[in-house]
């Protein structure tokens, strides 16, 4: 696998430089080719390679997907030079209003596969945490960006000026992959596994941005537009960051403990402090805790989800909250998420041998998260000098740049108008630390220094079992359950042996994700079905064969016959 | 002149039509042979009045190479086969006569209808309906190809298709004779190798029957 | 224009940089082969990738607020060639290329190669049941005794 890695990345700066949609798809082609190989690594286990099979049909479709669409763009030049497959060429000519229709679904469906969008996103949980956990970094934390920035490329760069209803379809697919993506989080149980559903989350919350950006430019408010543009970024940005520091921190957790079921781990923060206290300011940020980074891009998407009420159309004034709506329960939930993972992983006692035994990550690990960690820290108290590197690239896109934010008194931001609303993490961050530490010496003032160890749950166990600590299924069940029994089908079964019996009693659940059971197994059993009738003609006889050539001359010169 | 001219090509290509009927109702291999060694004979008949009414030279190689392939080389060989082979001189159909003939019509008709409408006002009368007869002789000889169970008359159905692509090419003017050459030479080479296929056939399964093949390739058909 | 020529019209230094960037990184891949079996292969292959990967976060830095600039290389089909543009969006893109490559490049080395997430999926296990003797151990890990006390 290991010759893939530098390829896989070099794919993705090749998609991102591209000007020319032969670069682009070659690129786009390379890095899902070099990433599907890296999946397959460890293919001794048969569910990577089921991952690697899903996540290869995933990728074929969404680069024809993406290659109909640049076919469109390139179809409305003069003459039929290669030359029109350039950029340059597709913004010189425009597409038709219809065309550019069609080119925004199918950047939707090829970008949005690659991304992880409701309901294309049936790949990414399984293909993600099957791979090495530095790649899920990569694949999670970047190749999504990958995608986002293939999305924005041609539906804000190529397809030309957006029609009003651009941004509705956007919003309709980001809001529930918003929260469909959490919720898929909540519901798992594989620590790599919730890592990869909240990016479908997180691109949700990306496309959000998109979308608001879409609905804003085409509605004469092009100021809002740079305002979510530059929220759809700045999240892009730090998704980036936390996603990579999170899955690293799984990684670690993967290298001491050689285990990934939440189940199995636990009270890891004794073993592994700073591993712990990097994954915490990841987890907080992915939460969208202030001051971190998360909480400004998202706090960004939602001031311009408030000026919703602005636009001329009565379509985007009901839709827009709405999906505001989802937003802050996909936020809600995140953090809930989080709170899932982070509690039963590193606090609370050890729930196996090897979480017990586990020791910390190595320097270069332990490295790469702190600086990640930092990062998250820093663009979470300087918001503003990274929402101004952001503006050349939103400048050119919808024509108008957010003022800038740099030079702002108390390193505040203020992306509308003072009057309006500001933030300013900096003050934020001093404040939650000053508290913090002026409670902490409350505390330790106030109260008694002295340790008492004991017994905290002795109610019908005699033992000091780990196991009876609270678990990953059920931190989730009040959610399973008001959530996943319409969504998910989610079903307990309790299995109770009779009196006198002395196996244990089980609790199992079952879900199924119904992208799968609506969409994608219904689509499957069509393709095996039409595959069976066509089997059939290979085991015919050299007569019939003969016969089916007759047959299709014959057929061909009576529609020549009756059309002539 | 020129009306005598279109009705002795008229004659020849209609009377090759005919004998690909023939063709389909033959029962004995013996026969089946020297059907076919008649239309081959038509054929040549039919190039060389087409050298002389073009004006052609080159159409008499043509005609030579038609008279000494199908009608002399090609039957003589079939015939040995057969005796070799041994086997029963009776051809076995998929499809009975009757029904067959009636698709022959059929066939012909549509042809009929096909090339007249398509080369409407382009081509002349004379090279139109030598085409459309040329196509019958064609679809004739791939329904014979299919409706037969016994590879030498699935041969014969092959040449006698064959035959309908060189009177199509005597018809149309100006193909070069490199061109038929190659293609009668190709022809002979496909009746090699198809005729010590059905050797190797006979020697492996003890029929020529090519259903029997199905049996050992434990296909479904 | 001819594809066979590379035309820098208004090729900065910096989108040049970054097309070396990318052919170092294609080299390093082959280059990674044969060092796949050798014993410090993966570090030799990781370092070069975070040092590429450095190289293109800090130009993509750069050149976030710069004038865009393009390269066709001769590469690519023909009448085309490979179009390569470096504006700012691209290189807001470059930027989580080249952060995440030079995150995970270090983080690798410490990741000892070969080392397998365990095939356990995402499904359920049953809280009560806990099989700490029968469970799949990678050969990266350390080993536990399975005396562990209940």
């Amino acid at each position: 696998m290991l010759p893939f890695y530098p390829a896989f990345l070099a794919g993705m700066m090749l998609v991102v430089l591209a000007d020319d949609a032969f670069t682009f798809l070659f690129g786009w082609e390379f890095m899902s080719l070099a990433s599907f190989a890296l999946v397959v690594s460890h293919h001794g286990v048969a569910e990577n390679v089921r991952a690697g099979l899903v996540y290869l049909m995933m990728a074929a479709f969404g680069t024809l997907a993406l290659m109909l669409a640049f076919g469109l763009l390139a179809a409305g030049g003069e003459g039929v030079s290669l030359q029109a497959l350039s950029f340059s060429a597709m913004r010189a000519h425009g597409p038709t209003p219809l065309a550019a229709a069609v080119v925004l679904g199918l950047a939707l469906l090829g970008a949005g596969s690659k991304a992880g969008l409701v309901p294309l996103h049936v790949w990414l949980p399984l293909a993600h945490p099957a791979a090495p956990s530095h790649v899920s970094a990569l694949m999670s934390g970047v190749m999504t960006k990958v995608a986002v920035y293939g999305f924005i490329r041609i539906v804000f760069d190529l397809a030309g000026p957006p029609a009003w209803w651009w941004g509705v379809p956007v919003l309709l697919v980001a809001g529930p992959t918003a929260v469909a993506g959490v919720l898929y989080a909540l519901m798992q149980t594989d620590v790599k596994r919730v890592l990869a559903c909240s990016t479908i989350e997180n691109i949700g919350i990306i496309f959000v941005g998109l979308g608001l950006a879409l609905a804003f430019e085409a509605n004469g408010a092009p100021a809002v537009a740079a305002l979510a543009l530059t929220a759809a970024l700045f999240h892009v940005v730090n998704h980036a960051l936390f996603k990579s520091l999170l899955f690293f921190g799984a990684g670690a957790v993967l290298v001491a403990t050689g285990e990934k079921r939440m189940g199995m781990l636990g009270g890891l923060i004794h073993a592994m402090p700073q591993t712990a206290l990097a994954m915490l300011v990841g987890a907080a940020a992915i939460s969208a805790l202030p001051p971190l980074n998360g909480f400004v891009s998202e706090w960004l998407t939602f001031q311009a989800i408030l000026l919703s009420p602005d636009l001329p159309v009565w379509g985007l004034k009901m839709l827009i909250p709405a999906v505001g709506a989802l937003l802050a329960l996909a936020a809600a939930l995140a953090a809930a998420c989080f709170v899932r993972l982070y509690g039963i992983v590193f606090l609370g006692r050890p729930r196996s041998a090897a979480a017990s035994q586990a020791r910390e990550a190595d320097g270069f690990t332990r490295t790469a998260m702190a600086s990640l960690a930092v990062l998250c820290l820093a663009a979470g108290i300087l918001p503003g000098p990274v929402i101004d590197a952001l503006q050349g690239a939103v400048a050119p896109l919808v024509g108008v740049r957010m003022t800038g934010q740099g030079h702002l008194a108390w390193l505040s931001i203020i992306p509308v108008a003072e009057g309006r609303s500001s933030y300013n993490g900096f003050l934020v961050f001093v404040f939650i630390a000053l508290s913090a530490s002026l409670a902490a010496l409350a505390v330790h003032a106030f109260g008694s220094r002295a340790v008492r160890r004991a017994p905290a749950w002795d109610c019908g166990f005699p033992g000091d079992d780990p196991l009876a600590q609270y678990s990953a299924e059920s931190f989730a069940q009040p959610l399973r359950r008001v959530f996943g029994r319409s969504l998910f089908a989610a079903r307990e079964t309790v299995t109770m042996p009779p009196p006198g019996d002395m196996a244990p009693a089980r609790l199992s659940v079952s879900e199924r994700d119904p992208a799968w059971a609506f969409l994608f197994a219904p689509l499957g059993r069509a393709v095996s079905a039409l595959s069976g009738r066509a089997n059939a003609i290979a085991h015919l006889n050299i007569r019939n064969y003969l016969a089916l050539v007759f047959g299709a001359l014959v057929l061909l010169l009576v529609v020549l016959a009756l059309w002539a | 002149m020129g009306n005598l001219v279109f009705d002795i090509a008229h004659l020849l290509a209609g009377l090759q039509v005919l004998v690909s009927f023939l063709l389909l109702y033959q029962d004995r291999l013996g026969a089946l042979i020297r059907v076919f060694a008649l239309q081959a004979v038509l054929l040549a008949l039919s190039v060389a009045w087409q050298a002389y009414a073009q004006d052609a030279p080159h159409l008499y190689v043509t005609a030579a190479i038609a008279l000494i392939f199908k009608v002399l080389i090609i039957p003589v060989a079939l015939d040995r086969m057969v005796v070799r082979l041994g086997i029963h001189r009776q051809v076995e159909t998929v499809v009975s006569v009757g029904p067959t003939m009636l698709a022959g019509i059929g066939l012909v008709g549509l042809s009929l209808v096909v090339m007249l409408r398509v080369t409407a006002g382009e081509a002349d009368a004379l090279a139109r309906e030598d085409l459309a007869f040329a196509l019958s002789v064609v679809l004739l000889g791939l329904l014979m190809m299919i409706t037969r169970r016994n590879a030498v008359s699935q041969i014969i159905g092959f040449m006698s298709l064959e035959n309908g692509l060189i009177l199509a090419a005597a018809g149309a003017r100006g193909m070069p004779l490199v061109v038929e050459i190659s293609v009668a030479f190709s022809v002979l080479i496909a009746f090699i190798v198809i005729g010590s296929f059905v050797f190797r056939i006979r020697e492996r399964f003890d029929t020529v029957d090519v259903d029997a093949l199905e049996r050992f390739r434990g296909g479904r058909g | 224009m001819p594809a066979s020529a590379i035309t820098s019209a208004a090729s900065a230094p910096a989108l040049q940089l970054l097309v070396a960037g990318i052919v170092a990184l294609v080299l390093l891949a082959a280059g990674a082969v044969p060092l796949a079996r050798k014993a410090g292969g993966s570090a030799l292959v990781y370092g070069a990738a975070a040092a590429i990967c450095v190289l293109v976060l800090g130009t993509a830095l750069s050149s976030l607020g710069g004038a865009p600039a393009s390269l066709i290389l001769p590469p690519g089909l023909p009448e085309l060639g490979g179009r390569l543009r470096l504006d700012a969006l691209a290189a807001v893109g470059l930027d989580g290329d080249g952060l995440g490559g030079a995150a995970a490049s270090p983080f690798a080395l410490g990741f000892p190669p070969g080392c397998a997430p365990g095939g356990a999926g995402g499904g359920a296990s049953p809280p009560g049941a806990m099989p700490a003797t029968s469970r799949r151990r990678n050969g990266c890990c350390p080993s536990i005794p399975p005396s562990w006390p209940a």
